[in-house]
């Protein structure tokens, strides 16, 4: 267990520092002056309404992003100089939703995550070929090893992505709305193995997510984003309240601690909707 | 949902459950076509005779087979590895199986640049597959800006579309060049379909080098092609430099589509049909794709020019024209397919 204790102050390892950020072929900045560090350790939530940032600052933190203005650092390091293959080996991210190619295995999607600690001409060792299998035993897909992944359900697909992370051994995973297209078991299911993952491995897990119920539940802390903009850091009881959601999200809501989780009750909007 | 793949897969799987045992399916293809393509021909040979003749100095045959049927074999098996290997790589490149070097203009480039050192250094045919290498490459370069990952129906269209439209600049280049230069250009008909006729041992010679380094950076960078196969953002995440490693493997098909355009002129859709009928049978992966498409690209040259020289003869038929009287079908099925 490297769960730390609240009190214990403990090194920030991932910091976004003053990011300015626009998409290719846009002349906007999605980030404007974006900073957030995330704890050694800790599981992070970047919540925030559409369009405000939360995928190109989840992005930018794992180097997916060309950063206009600001900077990245990995344990001190920048992450814009950090070699390609290392950055590889401490770091895993999971795209949105990934392709994948026609005819792939999952057991062969899974091995591509043992590539960044492979030489260029060697193959899979058996202690790679273990990892792998360890892998898809965390995410419960070992069943499927030889099946296609585009034979998988959403969830099962999800999973398998989720296993290639794993098979890197990273201590840093970087997720992009993996609850997204889960039907309600499975997003549970999801938020559990990433708990267990940060419990049992101290893996530092980043994440954004749209549902704040369960930001609260799986986070550590949670950072809220406005207008590419950091508004709030924090734990969820601090940072999801009612005056942030109206904020924020621009909706009234009933926020309420209960046997430890945090319920969210959206009322209604909280400003006029218009008509469209 | 399943794939084709998995369909002729499980099917397959009954026969052959390892990938590699299709790579010797193909060897031996390539072998009993080229035997076949010893003993046939203008005169034909009993297939029993061909080892006499092949090792006898003095069997009648000898002198056929080593000057004219030999090095027409190797360098249709040349021509046909090297354009199958082309097209996997541009498909993996592009993300995209309907990719082919004669469809997205690869082959017009290196036929372009081939005819330049044709018709302007006329004695120095050894500049031939350099100079088509160069004419490939422009051909890549904007390729590679037009087809940057766009998804779905729009980005399949947008690299065929884009290769199409190239193409036709580029034949129409050829076609003035030919048309300007009629006294010592190559028959415009034959080079743009492109044919083995009347190779020799010099032909081979010349496709050697390019051959061997377009293979040399196959072997280089077989992981990383598919890690490519994934997301770029998620190949990204594996270390991967993707706009390194799509520039390297597009120019290694560049380099080998420019060495067959060299030796055969433009003979397209070798690239098209080989790597999606092999991928059907071992799968995405390139350690089983690449020798087994190699292989059955040798084979599928070696046999449409055997069919190529007897089926009218003593009328050659230029071997593109045969070629593309399958792979034209086959393109439109699989863009029926990617877009139904």
């Amino acid at each position: 267990m490297t769960h730390v204790e609240p009190n214990v102050p403990k090194a920030h390892v991932l910091e976004a520092k003053r990011l300015h950020v626009r998409h290719p072929g846009v002349d906007r900045d999605v980030l404007r002056d974006a900073s957030l560090s995330v704890l050694e350790g800790e599981i992070l939530a970047i919540v925030g309404p559409n369009g405000s940032g939360k995928s190109t600052l989840l992005r930018s933190l794992g180097r997916d992003m060309e950063i206009r203005r600001g900077a990245v650092y990995l344990e001190r390091e920048d992450l814009s100089a950090y070699p390609r293959k290392r950055l590889a080996r401490r770091m895993a991210r999971l795209p949105q939703d990934p392709l994948s190619p026609e005819g792939l295995t999952v057991e062969a999607l899974v091995a591509c995550g043992r590539s960044p600690h492979l030489g260029a001409f060697s193959s899979l060792a058996p202690a790679d070929q273990d990892i792998v299998s360890e892998a898809l035993d965390a995410v419960e897909i070992a069943d499927f090893r030889t099946r296609p992944i585009e034979s998988l359900s959403g969830g099962e697909r999800r999973r398998a992505w989720i296993a290639m992370a794993l098979a890197q051994e990273p201590r840093f995973l970087l997720l992009d709305e993996p609850t997204s297209a889960l039907d309600l078991r499975h997003q549970f299911e999801l938020l559990e193995l990433l708990g267990r993952l940060n419990r049992e491995r101290g893996t530092t897990i980043v994440l954004s997510i749209h549902d704040l119920a369960h930001a609260a539940l799986v986070a550590d802390r949670v950072a809220v984003l406005s207008r590419g903009r950091v508004y709030a850091v924090g734990t969820p009881e601090y940072v999801l309240s009612e005056e942030t959601l109206l904020d924020v999200f621009r909706v009234r809501s009933k926020v309420e601690l209960e046997d430890g989780v945090l319920g969210v009750k959206i009322l209604g909007p909280g400003d006029p909707i218009r008509n469209f | 949902m399943n794939s084709l793949f998995w369909q002729v897969r499980s099917r397959t799987e009954i026969i052959f459950d390892q990938p590699s045992a299709w790579t010797l399916v193909c060897a031996i293809a390539l072998v009993v076509a080229s035997a076949f393509a010893m003993a046939n021909g203008a005169v034909d040979l009993a297939l029993q005779e061909l080892p006499a003749s092949i090792v006898d100095v003095d069997h009648p045959f000898h002198a056929v087979i080593w000057d004219v049927r030999l090095p027409r074999i190797v360098c249709g098996a040349i021509v046909g590895m090297d354009l199958a290997l082309a097209g996997a790589l541009l498909q993996t490149t592009v993300r995209n199986p309907l990719a082919d070097p004669g469809i997205l203009g690869v082959t017009a480039g290196a036929g372009v640049g081939a005819l330049f050192v044709i018709l302007f250094a006329p004695g120095h045919s050894e500049w031939i597959p350099w100079a088509g290498f160069a004419g490939g490459m422009l051909a890549v370069g904007t390729l590679l800006s037009f087809a940057a990952a766009k998804r779905g129906q729009a980005g399949t269209l947008r690299v065929v579309l884009s290769g199409v439209a190239l193409q036709s600049v580029l034949f129409a280049v050829i076609a003035l060049m030919t048309f300007i230069f009629a006294d010592r250009a190559p028959a415009f008909a034959a080079y743009i379909v492109g044919s083995l006729n009347g190779l020799g041992w010099s032909d081979a010679g010349r496709m050697l080098l390019p051959s061997l380094l377009g293979l040399a950076a196959i072997v280089g960078i077989v992981r990383t092609l598919n890690l490519l196969l994934l997301d770029d953002s998620a190949a990204g995440g594996l270390g991967v430099h993707v706009v390194r490693s799509r520039m390297v493997a597009a120019s290694a098909a560049a380099l080998l589509t420019a060495a067959a355009v060299s030796a055969a002129g433009l003979i397209g859709f070798v690239g098209l049909v080989v790597p999606n009928a092999i991928r059907l049978l071992v799968g995405p992966q390139h350690g089983d794709l690449l020798p087994a498409t190699a292989l059955g690209g040798a084979a599928l040259v070696v046999v449409a020019d055997l069919v190529a020289r007897t089926v009218l003869a003593p009328l050659e038929l230029p071997v593109g024209a045969l070629l593309s009287l399958v792979g034209g079908p086959y393109f439109l099925y699989l863009l029926w397919r990617k877009l139904a």
